[in-house]
């Protein structure tokens, strides 16, 4: 399995029906406040109609999922099977990558993803002849992610890099 | 007809057809460059060439981006264009179980006979199909919005609505932030120009599809994309397979068709539609999601079939039916052609002539979708870690290619982290980003419809089109509804006797 379940999925599900009924709220509490334009002819055409009606549809649901998942006796927990350190660990380095653009020359940055990815990821056991094979195909990647990819973007669709 | 094909049939356009096809493939399978920007991208490169090879270029790559899209959706369950989410919900599960060929093939398929029906009635129904069209008001676009995310909330989470529903609204939400057409209120900016500017649909269906899937990937510790044994399929046993199901192929070339004429709507409701369809009509409903002929089929037919049909209200109203037709439209008018009502009486020829290109772009399309199957699936074999840079690099310059905007950037993480929190707690993600698709339409519609209506809600029964999508959205609901207690006697029933 790849997804939560048993206990986790209760509390996930709890907090879900918790943080809709929030966002509803808000969301509602924002619409009141939007102007009406009243003066420029009918409020029917008012830009909180739409977010009023939305907010009032996601409390709805909200308060649905928190009562059921409240009525349902939790399980007994249950294992997701997800590693979740490999998972974060590649979290961290695309949020770093995005952060650091337009800090850094981007094709450097995309070569540097893909050094730290290789160096995370990749396993560097074994005999010397795979790790050379190994580290040929990544050679191969840098060259397609960092040169190849941003040469068609930039000259073929003519974007300017970020 | 036979005037128009012998006017068309050269060698240029032999050339013209294969290269624009070809191109439009690549746009389409690269996640996030859409049709829209391939053909907005090519009508500045066509202004030298003669009026009628140009929109042939621009009709070739229209199709070939369309199709394009599948790719990418069945191999890396990232939808090269919105119009392909739906094929993404079957086609990646069978690659997965290591039928991507057969997924190739019978999206290949699917898209000919849609692609070809569509040409069809293009020339045989176009001006009676957009003054049916022109019947749709400003009710029936709001509850035609409504009526998808229900459905499509329903019937992607089968054993849950509640949350395929809560994803809908959830999309629906997202599409309120930025600038409202109306007033041009920035809604839910607070002062930030990029939220304004609103949250673009690309980079949000990039980020919930394509880094949610990388980081689903890290997490679950699989080596490749496929893990089961890849099984070449015949051709033979595709063309079987699609006529063991030709109700489902017929339907959604039917519903293909009379969606794309509707304008504005265009070839991604079409397919969701299409799947919803095919879904409550399937003997075996519960294989849809995972791995479903009639689901990849359905999807695939009726995107194909709304592309022909979303030009008929450019050619014949001057009205676009989708995104990418609208700007067609603009081609059409620098090329000096003027579409209109009175195209059929000024420029016949012209119209009989892009029923040509549809056909022409459309076996092009399927002979080099044919060809390029079996490389295409070396992808499946590639280890995920040398894959997983190449693919992200591809999620940030594409939805970065269109507005230019490092803020886009941001919005792909984002929702590369909804999308993870989603998947992990079983939600599905195409209602939410159906929502975004849907939001403006819906928004405009609604207040469009309170006006007309003047708090008179009875007004809304008075129109027969509105009473039968009421009817669908209620009845969705309903079936959604009853459908728990039945799952949870069911469990109970289990719990007792273990």
């Amino acid at each position: 399995m790849s997804e939560l379940n048993g206990r986790r999925l209760h509390a996930a599900d709890l907090a879900t029906g918790s943080i809709l009924i929030v966002l509803g709220a808000g969301m509602l509490a924002a619409s009141l406040a939007m102007p009406t334009y009243a003066d420029r002819g009918t409020v029917l055409t008012a830009p909180a109609i739409f977010p009023g009606f939305i907010a009032v549809v996601l409390l709805l649901l909200g308060a649905l999922l928190a009562l059921r998942t409240v009525r349902r006796p939790a399980p007994a927990s249950s294992a997701d099977g997800l590693a979740w350190r490999p998972m974060l660990t590649g979290l961290g380095l695309m949020t770093v990558t995005i952060a650091l653009i337009g800090h850094i020359d981007f094709r450097l940055l995309l070569a540097g993803f893909c050094v730290a990815f290789a160096a995370l990821f990749v396993s560097w056991r074994g005999p010397r002849e795979e790790i050379v094979r190994r580290a040929a195909a990544f050679a191969l990647v840098i060259l397609v992610v960092a040169v190849l990819v941003p040469m068609t973007f930039q000259h073929v669709f003519l974007i300017r890099l970020p | 007809m036979i005037d128009a094909f012998l006017e068309l049939a050269s060698a240029t356009t032999l050339f013209n057809v294969l290269w624009a096809t070809l191109g439009g493939i690549v746009i389409g399978a690269l996640p996030g460059l859409t049709a829209t920007m391939g053909l907005a991208l090519m009508t500045s490169l066509t202004y030298a060439m003669v009026g009628q090879q140009a929109i042939l270029v621009l009709i070739c790559l229209y199709i070939g981006s369309i199709y394009g899209g599948s790719r990418s959706a069945i191999l890396l369950n990232i939808p090269g264009t919105p119009a392909n989410a739906a094929t993404a919900l079957d086609g990646h599960p069978m690659a997965r179980n290591g039928m991507g060929h057969r997924a190739l093939g019978l999206a290949t398929l699917a898209s000919l006979t849609g692609g070809l029906i569509g040409g069809v009635a293009l020339a045989l129904i176009a001006p009676l199909l957009a003054e049916l069209a022109l019947g749709f008001g400003s009710t029936e676009y709001f509850l035609l919005g409504i009526v998808g995310i229900i459905v499509a909330g329903r019937m992607t989470a089968a054993d849950d609505p509640l949350k395929g529903w809560i994803a809908g609204f959830l999309g629906l939400a997202i599409a309120t932030v930025g600038q409202e057409t109306m007033h041009a209120y920035p809604r839910f900016s607070y002062g930030s120009l990029d939220l304004a500017a609103g949250i673009a649909l690309i980079p949000a269906m990039v980020g919930a599809f394509g880094i949610s899937e990388l980081l689903m990937s890290l997490g679950s510790g699989k080596a490749r994309m496929v893990d089961a044994p890849m099984q070449a399929t015949p051709l033979l046993s595709n063309f079987r397979d699609m006529i063991r199901r030709k109700v489902t192929v017929i339907r959604s070339c039917i519903i293909g068709i009379a969606i794309g004429v509707i304008p504005g709507v265009g070839e991604d409701v079409a397919a969701w539609i299409s799947y919803g369809a095919a879904r409550r009509a399937s003997k075996t409903p519960d294989e849809f999601t995972k791995g479903s002929d009639d689901g990849l089929i359905a999807a695939e037919t009726a995107n194909s079939a709304a592309l022909p049909s979303a030009i008929i209200p450019a050619l014949t109203l001057a009205v676009p039916g989708s995104a990418p037709a609208a700007v067609l439209l603009a081609a059409m008018f620098i090329h000096n052609v003027r579409p209109g009502p009175m195209i059929m009486i000024e420029n016949p020829d012209f119209v009989a002539a892009v029923c040509w290109m549809v056909i022409f772009g459309t076996i092009a399309m399927a002979v080099m979708g044919l060809a390029l199957s079996r490389p295409l699936l070396l992808v499946l074999k590639v280890p995920r870690e040398f894959l997983t840079p190449v693919i992200f690099c591809l999620c940030l310059l594409g939805p970065y290619a269109l507005t230019q905007r490092v803020f886009d950037i941001y919005v792909v993480l984002a929702f590369g982290l909804l999308g993870l929190a989603m998947r992990l707690m079983r939600y599905p993600m195409a209602p939410l980003i159906l929502g975004i698709i849907l939001g403006g339409m819906v928004d405009q519609n609604l207040r469009r419809m309170l006006q007309l209506i003047d708090r008179d809600p009875t007004q809304v029964f008075t129109r027969p089109i509105a009473l039968v999508l009421v009817a669908v959205c209620l009845a969705a609901i309903f079936a959604g509804v009853r459908r728990r207690p039945r799952n949870s006697q069911v469990k109970r029933q289990q719990a007792r006797k273990q």
